[in-house]
This record gives structure tokens, C-alpha cells and sequence, in this order.
């Protein structure tokens, strides 16, 4: 099973995203501040980071920098899920390393987990196809 | 004996006119913008001949130290970069020369009047934002100089700061909530939480909608004051009409299915291709599908049409709904204006897309316009060139 860490502050949004995730089969680790998602990575590297950028403490672009510098956790897909929607925002985070970005209200919650479930496929598919033999 | 004691006096005041002349000019000068606005005169060399108090407060540069000196040299411009802006392509030598006949304050780029922004390196290298205005003087049909006045933006420029920090906090915040109630009642449809009654979903379409409702006015709203401040990237791509109609007709079609309009479009531009904004163009027909869609009545149809006239691509969105009240039409592209009998139909709307969607034309190059008879329906139009942002640049008078 694939574990995704939340990565947010918002007790509401953290339900519904925890909700849909845990109906979809993932297990969830939930983290309310950058600080806390760099130690709850450490411990329990996750499959995917579902990732929110303005949040108390130490913020969504310090997680980013941290798993991108690391070479074990830099191939993490991170998903930013914000309400910042100016470009530059928007722009730091992919040249940061951000694998998406959704404006949360701009985004029905399904298209997230969509993008969740894709990510974890296309995962599965290149470690198929790193080792061919396993499919026969 | 009085008639001559009355010509010396006229004399003597002849002979102090010039001086008079002098001292009025320099009350003038030294007033103008209460020390803030310098006033500096040169020669048709740009030589200073001349320079007010406020030349002196803003640059720091004593008027001894400067008279007969190179305008040019003496303060020199920079651009956001800390670039030196190169002596023949300040605007002051292109007035000497002849090149250009004035220069404003103001620029307008895209529709959007602009302050120039640049840098007047000070007598102790310090630098600050500065705008000006640069006039020639002539005589006998010939340049003998110019005129530059010119005041600090610093202030200007930190209120630009402060209202963009606020802009985007003041979105964050207003969007968050909304995110959370969407993102819930979404979880909730899903059934997550189990089975609803069918009077429970009810409640739960309309807070939906009137959530949906909310997100739209708040990203409207910043939308339009995001556009009057920043200076938006604008994309350059090859596109193919068709597929941006595909893509148009994909976004609007939720709307029509639900309010029973017919949405038509001739297939004539197959092999059409138009360079722009993509985003920016499927955002502007968009707004007319939307508004044609919200203004017509169930069973009517909309028709997307697309014309070439000479370099120029024409699309048009045509209904056959409310139309617009003649008296009113004037202002259907002010800011939070709704027609008269725009309500009728649609009780809640911002007033902005109009709006919205005239800076976005103008920022690509294009042209809106419309036509429209009330109870008839409406036909907006967008002209835009098949190079449509070819020559648009930010133009700074440096």
C-alpha cells in the first residue's frame, strides 16, 4: 500500500483530503508544518507529498528544499496544493522541483487524487520497466 | 518737467524687467513640487543652465557644482538592473536631436497607464526610482535646449509593494475557506461519509453552488486588480483555431447542457492557426460563451464563429437572449457594472468579466467590441492579429 504525507495546516482541508485518500486505499501520515514533514520523511519516507506552501513554523518551500537536496528523497513526487495563485509562486515552486501545483479552490478534490493515483501508477510502471523479468 | 520724470521711471522699469522676469522664474522653479520635483534646464548641448531646489534636495548635488556640466553625466540613469542607461538612448539627448518631440510621466502599455520606472544615481552613488517629464525649448523654429522635471517614486513604489503583499495574502486568506468547504461537500458527494437523502443533497447543490459563486467573485476580483498592477507574462505560440474551440466549447459545456442552450460552430477554420496567448484568448471567448450562455433562455442557441479580413482574425459569440438596454451599452466594460435586466437571468454575477476580459484583450493586442439590440440578443467580437503580440513591449523612456 502508498503512503502520502499531507502536508498541511488547515484542519478542514486536512480531513477532506485524509477522508478521500484513506477511501482510495493509501495510508496517510498527516504533518502541520514543514518542520514536522521533514521529521515525519525521515522516519516514514512516503510514496508521494501532498504539499502546502504558507503554513506556521517553517513553510512548503523549506520541505521542498529539503527533499530535493536529499538524494534518497528528491525522487518523491511533491504535489503543492496552495491557495497562493500569483505566477510567481507558482513558479518558484517548479523550478524549485515541485512535480504539480494545484490553487486548491480553483480544483475539485477528486483532480487531486486523480493526480495522486497517477503518480503512484506511473511509479509502479517505471519500476516495471526497470526490471522486466518481474512480468513474467 | 513731470512728462520726463514719467519716461525716466518707465525706462528704469524697462531695464528692470528683465530682472523681474528672473526673479518670478526662480520663484517658480524654487516652488514647483514643494523640494520634491526637481526642475533642471539645459542647453542644446545638455549642458545644465539651470536647476530649481528640489534638483538639489533629490540628487544632493550643489547648483555651483553643477551649472555648465553634462546633464547626462552629472546623474546618471540606471535601469531595475543596476544597468547604466547609455547616453544615446536617454531621452533627453533623442529631444536634443530632434527625435522625439516630448516624453509624459505616464506610459501606456497594454491599456495600462505605467509609470517608467528607473534609477537617478545620486551625488553619493546612492540611487533612487525617478520618473520625468523632458520638453524641448525652441526658438526661431530651431532646438536650443530642454526642460526635465522629474521626482522620486520611492513612496510610489513601496505602496506598489504593499498593495501586491496585500493582494496576495488578502486572496490566500479568502480562498482558503473556500477551499475547505468545496473540498468537504465534494467528500461528502462522494459518499465517503455514506448515503444522502435526496432533500440533504439538495441543501448540499445550492451551498455548492453559492460556494462556486463566492470562489468566482474572489478570483475575479484579484484578477482584476492583479492585472491593473503586474506586468502579466504573455505567451507566444502558434495555435490551432480548431482545437482552441474544442477546448472553449469543452469549458462552457457543463453550462449549456444545464440551462438547455445549443452551442453551434461552423466548421469553416479547420486549417486556421493564429500566434498568441492561448490562455489569454480561451479566457476571453470564454467570458463571452459564459455571458452568452447566462443570458439566453433555455432552448436557445449560441453560435461561435470565426472570420480572417486581412491579417486580422475575427471571432464573434452570437445569442439570441436578454441583449443589452441601448443607454446602458456605453458601460458594459466599467468595472462591477451589470446591465439593467442582467439580473433577471442571472441574479448574482460580479460585473467583472467584462471587464477582465477588456484589459486581457488589450494586453494580447486585440479588440473587443459588440453589438446588441435589447430582447434580441448580443454579438461580441474580438479582432485580434494573426500576429497578434509581435510588437507589444514594454516601452520605458529611458
Amino acid at each position: 500500500m502508498n503512503k502520502v504525507l499531507v502536508v498541511e495546516d488547515e484542519e478542514f482541508l486536512i480531513r477532506a483530503l485524509v477522508d478521500n485518500l484513506v477511501a482510495d486505499g493509501y495510508i496517510v501520515d498527516i504533518a502541520r508544518n514543514g518542520n514536522d514533514a521533514v521529521s515525519i520523511i525521515r522516519k516514514r519516507k512516503p510514496d508521494l507529498i501532498l504539499l502546502d506552501i504558507l503554513m506556521p513554523k517553517s513553510d512548503g518551500f523549506y520541505v521542498l528544499e529539503e527533499i530535493k537536496k536529499n538524494p534518497e528523497w528528491k525522487s518523491i513526487p511533491a504535489i503543492i496544493l496552495s491557495n497562493l495563485g500569483e505566477d510567481k509562486a507558482i513558479r518558484r515552486a517548479l523550478e524549485m522541483g515541485a512535480d504539480d501545483y494545484f490553487v486548491k479552490s480553483q480544483h475539485p478534490i477528486q483532480e487531486v487524487i486523480e493526480r495522486v493515483k497517477k503518480y503512484l501508477e506511473g511509479k509502479k510502471a517505471v519500476k516495471n520497466r526497470s526490471c522486466p523479468r518481474c512480468k513474467k | 518737467m513731470k512728462k520726463v520724470k514719467k519716461i525716466k521711471q518707465i525706462k528704469k522699469r524697462k531695464n528692470e524687467f528683465p530682472k523681474l522676469k528672473e526673479a518670478i522664474l526662480e520663484a517658480i522653479l524654487t516652488s514647483v513640487g514643494d523640494h520634491i520635483m526637481a526642475v533642471v534646464v539645459v542647453d542644446r548641448n545638455g549642458r545644465i543652465i539651470r536647476v530649481n531646489k528640489g534638483f538639489e534636495t533629490l540628487t544632493d548635488w550643489k547648483r555651483e557644482e553643477v551649472i555648465g556640466k553634462s546633464l547626462v553625466r552629472v546623474i546618471p540613469r540606471e535601469d531595475e538592473k543596476g544597468r547604466k542607461v547609455p547616453f544615446k538612448k536617454r531621452i533627453l539627448h533623442k529631444i536634443l536631436s530632434g527625435k522625439i518631440l516630448a516624453s509624459t510621466a505616464t506610459i501606456t502599455t497594454r491599456g495600462i497607464e505605467k509609470l517608467p520606472i528607473f534609477y537617478y544615481v545620486r551625488k553619493d552613488k546612492s540611487r533612487f526610482p525617478a520618473t520625468s517629464v523632458v520638453n524641448p525649448m525652441s526658438f526661431a523654429g530651431e532646438i536650443t535646449g530642454a526642460v526635465e522635471v522629474f521626482y522620486d517614486i520611492t513612496k510610489e513604489k513601496e505602496l506598489e509593494r504593499i498593495r501586491m503583499d496585500f493582494l496576495s495574502l488578502a486572496s490566500h486568506q479568502l480562498r482558503t475557506p473556500l477551499s475547505g468547504i468545496k473540498w468537504l461537500i465534494e467528500t461528502m458527494y462522494r459518499g465517503v461519509l455514506g448515503e444522502m437523502t435526496e432533500r440533504q443533497k439538495c441543501y448540499l447543490d445550492d451551498i455548492y453552488k453559492i460556494n462556486e459563486q463566492m470562489i468566482r467573485l474572489v478570483y475575479d476580483i484579484l484578477s482584476t486588480l492583479r492585472l491593473e498592477n503586474e506586468e502579466a507574462i504573455i505567451k507566444k505560440e502558434v495555435i490551432s483555431v480548431q482545437s482552441l474551440f474544442e477546448d472553449v466549447l469543452t469549458l462552457v459545456s457543463a453550462a449549456a447542457k444545464g440551462k438547455n442552450v445549443t452551442l453551434q460552430n461552423p466548421l469553416n477554420h479547420r486549417t486556421l492557426t493564429i500566434e498568441t496567448d492561448a490562455e489569454i484568448l480561451k479566457a476571453i471567448l470564454g467570458c463571452f460563451l459564459s455571458n452568452a450562455i447566462d443570458y439566453s433562455m433555455p432552448g436557445q442557441k449560441v453560435i461561435l464563429g470565426v472570420r480572417e479580413e486581412s491579417g486580422t482574425v475575427v471571432f464573434s459569440v452570437r445569442d439570441f437572449g436578454s441583449g443589452i438596454p441601448k443607454r446602458e451599452q456605453k458601460r458594459m466594460f466599467e468595472r462591477f457594472y451589470r446591465a439593467s435586466n442582467a439580473k433577471n437571468l442571472k441574479p448574482i454575477g460580479t460585473g467583472l468579466g467584462l471587464n477582465i476580459a477588456k484589459t486581457l484583450t488589450e494586453k494580447i493586442g486585440a479588440k473587443i467590441s459588440f453589438k446588441s439590440e435589447e430582447n434580441r440578443g448580443s454579438t461580441f467580437y474580438l479582432r485580434i492579429p494573426k500576429k497578434s503580440i509581435k510588437d507589444v513591449k514594454v516601452r520605458n523612456s529611458v
